[in-house]
């Protein structure tokens, strides 16, 4: 269950890019995993501008869980057997196949995951596939485009 | 350096060397993933532009603005130390790389952006609240950054940050509330939320906005309240009244230009 209300999109205050967004972070409970993760658990997301969004789930002062990239830097082999190449796709930790004692890495590719999909669909996937809820009852949107008044680039300079 | 030494030194060199790995992204940049890990356990990465700029693609100021600690960042006493110290220079959104005159400084860079988010305490959501003063505080944050042509070339981020943030006025045994700092320090400006909340609520919520205000007014005619609403017709009419009554202007955040009258309202004298 995800506390504080419904996720938004927010556009990235620092960018310029159009589909430039990121999710505040809110905190997550959870039943499932054991309190030392679920106490202290939260969900966020932010923008990379040669890699597009990214969202991630990690408890305070330990690695992340959970991964949803809307991108992939050259090809990967997804849990269904897939190579696909820059696709978007989830990264979980997979604590069944371990190496050398860490968690391995899974990358599960379902049918809601779509080669251009933006970053309101890539959480809107992210939210079905793992179960999250945050009493949504409408998709998530794009923030509205920002105006962004021109011949003003000087300042920045 | 005895052999045994010398082969597992080589064999960390080899394991440190082999790892990095390069392909290419968007823009025609490449992304260089080095083998360390990150605050969050992801694999430290950074991006050479099709202009030949080393830089972070904005990933860190993002995930500042993310864990909701822009202000704690902005703020931070060690910011420039800590960008001199590695090797850090900031361009817009983005953490590039200053100087390229020795393999130190590359290594300093990596370091620096990939600790950077762990210095500032995420403050993560965690209860039903209203958001809407906090998205009222982003928009006027973002239009004064961005839209507002009379934003000071040097630091328009701080100066923006210093003008949205709350204030308090010590008067004699109470302290006046404003939810933002306008530069006009007679001018309180008042976000009035609660817009999904029962009629009560919102009749109490809009009599405690006034009151601050009021009281500041027995001690300083010269006080100025600004409103800020969604939709004032969303409010009880008692509430209307009082609003309209009091308030020297009204700003309705539905309307497409509220944010920059806003802004202009807390930016201008």
């Amino acid at each position: 269950m995800i506390e504080g209300g419904p996720l938004e999109l927010t556009p990235c205050p620092y960018c310029s890019d159009e589909d430039a967004v990121n999710l505040d972070a809110h905190r997550v409970s959870s039943e499932i995993l054991p309190g030392h993760y679920a106490d202290k658990l939260h969900i966020s997301g932010y923008y990379v501008e040669y890699e597009g969004f990214k969202i991630y789930v990690k408890p305070d002062g330990f690695d992340y869980l959970l991964m949803a990239h809307q991108s992939h830097s050259g090809p990967f082999r997804a849990v269904d057997g897939r190579r696909l190449d820059d696709h978007p796709h989830f990264h979980e930790l997979d604590f069944f196949h371990r190496i050398n004692g860490a968690p391995g890495k899974r990358r599960p590719v379902p049918p809601s995951l779509k080669a251009g999909m933006n970053s309101a669909e890539l959480l809107e996937a992210f939210l079905n596939h793992y179960y999250f809820s945050d009493g949504r009852l409408n998709a998530i949107e794009m923030p509205s485009k920002k105006a962004v008044q021109k011949g003003l680039e000087e300042f920045y300079e | 350096m005895n052999k045994d030494q010398e082969a597992l030194f080589a064999k960390i060199k080899e394991a440190i060397c082999s790892s990095i790995e390069c392909s290419s992204v968007r823009k025609k940049a490449i992304k260089v993933t080095t083998p360390y890990l990150d605050w969050m356990g992801a694999q430290v990465s950074l991006y050479v532009t099709e202009e030949g700029r080393i830089t972070d693609g904005g990933q860190t100021l993002n995930q500042i603005s993310s864990l909701r600690v822009v202000e704690d960042f902005e703020y931070w006493p060690y910011k420039l130390d800590y960008f001199e110290r590695y090797n850090i220079q900031q361009i817009r959104g983005s953490l590039d790389l200053c100087y390229l005159d020795s393999p130190d400084g590359i290594l300093k860079y990596i370091q620096g952006i990939s600790r950077l988010p762990t210095f500032f305490e995420a403050k993560p959501i965690s209860a039903i609240e209203d958001k809407f003063p906090q998205t009222v505080r982003r928009a006027i944050l973002d239009t004064l950054i961005t839209d507002y042509p009379e934003r000071p070339r040097d630091d328009p981020i701080g100066w923006a940050l210093k003008l949205t943030k709350p204030r308090s006025i010590k008067l004699d045994g109470i302290t006046i509330h404003s939810d933002m700092s306008p530069s006009n320090e007679n001018r309180l400006i008042q976000i009035i939320s609660h817009a999904n909340s029962s009629a009560s609520d919102k009749r109490q919520h809009v009599a405690s906005k006034l009151l601050d205000p009021l009281l500041w007014r027995r001690v300083n005619p010269q006080v100025e309240l600004f409103a800020v609403v969604y939709d004032l017709s969303k409010y009880p009419n008692e509430s209307q009244n009082l609003l309209e009554q009091e308030a020297d202007r009204i700003f309705e955040m539905k309307n497409e230009m509220a944010r920059l009258r806003v802004a202009e309202a807390v930016a201008e004298l």
